[in-house]
């Protein structure tokens, strides 16, 4: 028995897209939901500002807050996002895995 | 037939690359990490919710810098953690950002005792949501560790 390239590469792609369709909606739906919220503390800092309730020096320390805030989030998207790439080849090497080793006849993966 | 050949020898050499073990960019999730950072958010929640009922003196920095100094003892204990786990930069780059972020509420506080007022609510309120981002973030993120797979 040979290895049949165009069935083992589709194989792999359907495993992988299986992984992304899975994780990345989650992703997203992280990502839409914390920008909300961020924008709206963006709007409080301003609406505090203009009603006196901070000074200046405040509002400067909150927006430098909220900065790290921002970026807290997007570490996390980036982060979520290489789990989901890694998930992705490692379901494609699974998927795989069997007829290569079986055909082969050690185990290469 | 030369491009077949081509594209079969890419594919086993890349399965050849990737082959010694199932691929690790991101650490394994932290048990200890998800409990601390638990923790630290319902140290904080508490905090919070005792500052909206509290009035002058007992509102002011002053009165509660034991929780600030025993927080950013608790998150520079994590990062000690985190650094010692492999691939564990972007929760170590977050739990700088949570240190940070401890800080500089703690100097917001402060620049209110000028006043010698309370905090507004809506200062409250902003430091709910800001904390509670940072928060969820190392947590959703460290949740996601655990590679479940459906």
């Amino acid at each position: 028995m040979s290895l049949n390239l165009e069935q083992l590469s589709q194989a792999m792609v359907n495993a992988a897209k299986g992984q992304v369709a899975d994780k990345w909606p989650q992703i997203k739906d992280y990502l839409k939901q914390e920008a909300k919220k961020l924008a709206e503390n963006l709007v409080l800092i301003e609406k505090l500002k203009l009603t006196q309730q901070i000074s200046d020096e405040q509002a400067k320390l909150m927006h430098q807050m909220q900065s790290n805030a921002t970026k807290a989030v997007l570490l996390s998207v980036q982060g979520m996002t290489t789990l989901m790439a890694e998930q992705a080849l490692n379901a494609a090497l699974d998927a795989v895995k069997e007829t290569v080793n079986t055909t082969l006849n050690f185990t290469l993966l | 037939m030369y491009q077949t050949l081509l594209r079969t020898s890419l594919l086993f050499s890349f399965l050849i690359i990737v082959s010694a073990c199932n691929v690790r960019w991101v650490s394994e999730y932290d048990a200890q990490t998800d409990q601390g950072v638990t923790q630290l958010h319902r140290k904080m929640e508490t905090f919070l919710t005792a500052l909206e009922q509290q009035q002058v003196p007992d509102c002011l920095s002053t009165e509660h810098a034991q929780f600030y100094q025993q927080s950013l003892v608790d998150v520079r204990a994590l990062k000690i953690r985190a650094k010692a786990i492999p691939n564990n930069d972007i929760t170590l780059q977050q739990l700088a950002l949570l240190e940070e972020n401890l800080s500089l509420m703690f100097t917001l506080h402060k620049t209110q005792d000028s006043s010698n007022t309370c905090m507004a609510g809506g200062m409250i309120t902003f430091n709910r949501s800001n904390f509670e981002s940072i928060f969820t973030a190392i947590l959703k993120f460290e949740l996601a560790k655990k590679r479940q797979v459906k």
